[in-house]
């Protein structure tokens, strides 16, 4: 290119402040694109391959009764099960002093620590756990500040004990404690004996069969579970687990999908803020280029020059954001794996994201600017050598005459222009106007997405008349339970539930099972006001229900492929098994991947087949709604029903509050990153604004010099500046307000079946709108100053030389 | 090559031209039937009012306009029927071009400038062309200035610049549009100078000026009135070629005015 290297050079250099917007706009997005693709890529695999490092066991079994070891291995004569581990895992009660409350944890006892078989524990600091010690979960020690050194009481054998934690350990499925997830704590065998379980007795069950199939792992659990029947041991739960796949691959897996789609509109917005950069070259260097052509300059010559300028825009973008991607797309990795409790601390990268950075750095501008380069370049001397004119091409369509006399009507004189002027070139205006109303839209999205779900957890938690659940470990008389709870203060009814795991039998099938965790069967006595779910389909139980009817969750419905006046059969172990008739089905709200979904029957009903009369395990509480926190009121509960040998299992019992935190944690991260990308797209939008007003500048730069002649003073000049481009804010804002209502049912939708596995309630955010309007007419006044700055600083001199 | 009479044949042909422009809703000619024939080795100044059709007239020379009717052919090549892309690869061989606002490019220091046309056209080999750049800034007096941007020089040098690039590659035709226009009067007589001194190296030159004075001093005058040719004198023959010899004196008036 020769000379016109040169040339290149100097543009970039001379015009610093333009070549550094244009670099940070294509940087914005190059960079969102390298730390999302980036982010999933390692996240997404990070999961998987620290799933697949632990030997992760198909099938977990809890079983109702004791078993000792040799009764466990001997599982292993069912053809397929390749192994069996043993292992212990206990609901505790622990405190950091004497005087500090009580709190819940999960306590795990492996039978060898040092020679583990499945679902491995990791020593990340001290000593396994022995006979005076006890081990802490990393993710625990983190959350709850338990260090090493720390002693901690147990409650054990009616006592309480102290023990000193002496290790740190990672449990490689624990559920994020920001998800609900307890603190863990790892014992010997001999501790745990002193919770109740004999040494060499175990309840759980590890186990792996080959070769693995998910429909192979549950025909094996059938069988494991047929033979333990054998020798009347129930099993009350399996959970199985992909070997390859982690459990909350398909969660994350969501999410990115929306992050990706994120990542694209922004890198469309930064190809947005070239096009508007390029066409300002263009515009300032009109007659260059017609220089250009009068020397021998061919319309490929021209072509070339500039695109290469783009091309070094987005080269200098990409030393930028190429290191910066990789390095936010590391550290985001790292600090979500750790959510999941897993270790990413050697440095990474996605090669996968480091070419779609490259291709995004270097395709995207040059294909952005192919358009307005090509035009540029394809203008003659004759049009490239003329003058600015004054009118430019405003007037002549009734849009312009009507936005003419709307601007007569509403601005004084000569704010009248500003308005005017907005419209004279039309396609940077809709350039510029789709950045700022994407800009827009994605602000009261991200928050009508937030406020949707507020609405549909307190939707959900209205549809609950109670005001917290309590759980017992294990069942009481229900007549007790409420007898006790009606007098105590604060309580203003208690109502006493019997629940019971089963499994869901689609028809022809025996005891095979279907859903991971099974289903729970909840006996609602009759009457009941306490409850009534989102029926989506058929009808809610009625105080007339006894006979063997059921009401189920949408998902088991479409796992199970039943529907309304479909006969279901309900398996309940030992406790019997009976047919069903589903006579509703209900929009389950549950970000709780460990959770399942409850099957709803008439009390009656579920007393006839389990023989279980006036028994309960949970009861659920109204509260007066006096003074007193129902934080508060659940930890006296505790206490009280526990000195009446009622022990509460603090893994599920609630309050209201803290069902909606669970919940609204869950979505929290997603709504950060969603709140971050639009505060990204408005100040790209206002970029995207500074350099549509820059090009205004200087082609009304003959203008200006005829308002300076007939008495426009810098002030003024600048104003009509400004005012153009707050006027631009405000029709952004005009357009993004529709369109973020439209757009945002449908992402709710999407968001609300990744995360809740429901359709969000949709509550548009009236307040987000009066927010953005506030927002967007700061941003644009801030992207217009400097132009209008430059603008008030043109002489006459200067306007009526120009060109 | 010469015509059947024994003179060269024309180095720019005008037939029967006619411009029109739309304005509004109807248009205006400005153009009406010009014909013009040039020759090797003329110096020509293109004289008469403002707005009367000059500049418009050597658009249609240069190509960077196209005659609503009629033809221009300008070394020997049928201007007015060329696209665009090819108007930019005849120009840069066979035409040179000087501005009235000099119109240098204001990232390229002057002898970049003069290098461009040379990397645009390829004419000159690539190792000579920033001798030959020099050796042309030379001519002009502004070897001394080679490396600076155009914003650090007069108007003037400038000016000088532009005429080095316009005979970068060599052409045989050389066009100005009011070179002098917005130089005072010292400096055009300096840039005139120059002008002069490539008629003597053969050069063909044609200059739209509102200087009658200035205009006389070349080898032919052409005054354009109301779109028509209504003057076309050898500028010895020029009433004011005359009365500037009788006289003995320059009486600086402008046509236009």
């Amino acid at each position: 290119m020769g000379v016109l290297w040169d040339k290149v050079w100097f543009d970039l250099w001379q015009r610093k402040a333009r070549t550094i917007l244009a670099v940070l706009s294509i940087t914005v997005g190059v960079l969102a694109i390298g730390a999302i693709f980036g982010l999933t890529d390692q996240l997404l695999s990070g999961m998987n391959e620290a799933h697949q490092a632990v030997s992760p066991s198909h099938l977990n079994i809890i079983v109702r009764q004791f078993i000792d070891r040799d009764t466990a291995e001997s599982l292993t004569d069912i053809p397929g099960v390749v192994g069996v581990e043993p292992m212990n895992m206990a609901t505790v009660r622990y405190r950091t002093a004497p005087d500090a409350p009580w709190q819940p944890a999960t306590a795990v006892s492996r039978p060898d620590y040092t020679n583990q078989i499945y679902d491995w524990l990791s020593l990340k600091a001290g000593a396994w756990p022995d006979d005076n010690t006890v081990g802490v979960e990393r993710i625990t020690s983190e959350y709850y500040d338990i260090k090493m050194g720390d002693k901690l009481i147990f409650e054990m054998e009616g006592t309480d004990r102290s023990f000193p934690v002496t290790g740190l350990i990672r449990h490689p499925f624990v559920p994020p404690p920001d998800f609900g997830g307890n603190a863990y704590f790892f014992f010997n065998q001999a501790t745990m004996a002193r919770f109740g379980f004999p040494e060499g007795q175990y309840v759980q069950l590890l186990v792996q069969v080959s070769p693995y199939s998910e429909a192979y792992a549950r025909d094996r659990a059938a069988a494991i579970k047929e033979q333990l029947a054998k020798q009347g041991i129930g099993v009350s739960m399996i959970i199985y687990q992909e070997p390859e796949k982690h459990w909350g691959y398909d969660t994350v897996l969501g999410i990115t999908i929306v992050l990706k789609i994120l990542a694209i509109v922004s890198l469309l917005t930064s190809v947005i803020i070239v096009i508007n950069t390029t066409m300002a070259i263009i515009t300032q260097q009109t007659d260059q280029i017609g220089i250009i052509k009068s020397l021998g300059g061919t319309t490929r010559d021209v072509a070339r020059l500039y695109l290469t300028g783009v091309l070094i825009f987005g080269l200098l973008a990409l030393l930028v954001a190429l290191p910066a991607g990789v390095l936010a797309a590391w550290l985001a990795t790292k600090q979500l794996l750790f959510i999941f409790n897993i270790d990413y601390d050697s440095f990474h990268f996605s090669a996968q994201a480091i070419v779609w950075q490259v291709l995004a750095a270097v395709l995207a501008p040059l294909l952005a600017a192919l358009w307005p380069v090509l035009r540029g370049a394809a203008i003659s001397v004759r049009e490239a050598l003329a003058t600015y004119g004054l009118g430019g091409d405003f007037g002549y369509s009734r849009v312009d005459r009507a936005v003419e006399h709307l601007a007569e009507r509403l601005l004084p004189s000569p704010y009248t222009i500003a308005l005017g002027n907005m419209f004279r070139r039309k396609g940077r205006l809709l350039l510029t106007q789709f950045v700022l109303v994407l800009a827009g839209a994605m602000f009261l999205m991200v928050l009508t997405l937030s406020s949707s779900v507020t609405h549909t957890l307190d939707l959900e938690l209205n549809r609950r008349q109670y005001d917290m659940r309590l759980f017992f470990f294990v069942h009481h008389r229900s007549d007790r339970i409420e007898a006790l709870l009606e007098d105590y203060p604060g309580v203003a009814e208690a109502e006493a539930w019997y629940s019971v795991t089963g499994t869901v039998l689609r028809e022809g099938e025996e005891v095979e099972d279907t859903g991971g965790l099974g289903a729970e069967l909840f006996g609602i006595p009759p009457g009941s006001t306490m409850y009534a779910p989102l029926i989506i389909d058929g009808r809610w139980l009625t105080p007339e229900d006894t006979d063997r009817v059921v009401v189920i969750s949408r998902d088991t419905a479409e796992f199970n492929n039943v529907s309304v006046g479909d006969t279901i059969t309900i398996n309940l172990g030992d406790l019997g098994e009976a047919d069903f008739e589903v006579i509703g089905t209900y929009q389950a709200i549950s970000p709780d991947v460990f959770s399942t979904d409850p099957i709803y029957a008439p009390a009656p009903a579920v007393v006839g087949v389990t023989r279980q009369a006036n028994r309960a395990n949970q009861v659920v509480i109204r509260t007066t709604g006096d003074d007193i926190d129902s934080g508060t009121l659940l930890m006296q509960l505790d206490e009280y029903l526990n000195s009446y040998n009622m022990e509460v299992s603090p893994f599920f019992s609630r309050t209201r509050d803290q069902d909606r935190e669970y919940a609204y944690n869950t979505f929290a991260i997603v709504n950060q990153i969603l709140f971050s990308l639009a505060i990204v797209m408005g100040i790209v939008g206002g970029i995207g604004l500074m350099g549509s007003l820059s090009i205004s500048v200087v082609e009304r730069t003959r203008e200006v010099g005829v308002l300076r002649s007939i008495g426009g003073t810098s002030p003024v000049i600048m104003t009509m500046f400004i005012l153009e481009g707050v006027l631009q804010g405000v029709m952004s804002w005009l357009l993004a307000v529709p369109l973020s209502y439209l757009l945002a049912r449908p992402l709710a939708a999407i968001l609300g079946e990744t995360i809740f596995k429901a359709s969000l309630d949709f509550a548009y955010n009236y307040t987000a709108v009066a927010v953005w309007l506030v927002a967007v007419i700061c941003i644009a006044f801030l992207a217009s100053i400097i132009p209008a700055h430059a603008a008030g600083r043109i002489s006459i001199r200067e306007s009526l030389a120009y060109g | 090559m010469t015509s059947d009479n024994g003179r060269p044949n024309p180095i720019v042909q005008v037939r029967d031209v006619i411009k029109r422009f739309p304005v509004g809703d109807g248009e205006v000619t400005v153009l009406r039937g010009v014909s013009l024939d040039i020759y090797p080795g003329e110096f020509v100044s293109l004289v008469g009012p403002s707005g009367n059709g000059k500049s418009t007239l050597l658009n249609m020379i240069t190509g960077i306009d196209h005659p609503s009717e009629g033809e221009v052919i300008v070394t020997g090549q049928s201007v007015h029927m060329m696209s665009e892309n090819e108007l930019s690869v005849w120009r840069g061989e066979h035409l040179g071009i000087i501005f009235q606002f000099f119109q240098l490019l204001p990232a390229l220091s002057l002898i970049k400038n003069v290098m461009l046309p040379m990397d645009l056209v390829k004419k000159v080999p690539k190792r000579e062309r920033p001798e030959r750049a020099m050796t042309l800034l030379d001519m002009v007096g502004l070897a001394d200035q080679a490396h600076k941007l155009p914003s650090q020089v007069s108007g003037g040098q400038q000016q000088r610049a532009a005429i080095a690039r316009a005979l970068a590659n060599d052409p045989p035709l050389i066009v100005a549009d009011e070179p002098t226009g917005n130089l005072d009067s010292t400096t055009a007589e300096d840039v005139f100078q120059l002008f002069k001194g490539l008629i003597a190296r053969g050069k063909t030159m044609i200059m739209v000026t509102h200087s009658l004075d200035l205009a006389v001093r070349g080898s032919r005058v052409v005054e354009i009135r109301d779109g028509h040719i209504t003057n076309d004198v050898p500028a010895a023959l020029h009433p004011r070629a005359r009365r500037s010899a009788g006289s003995n004196q320059l009486i600086s008036e402008s046509v236009g005015q």
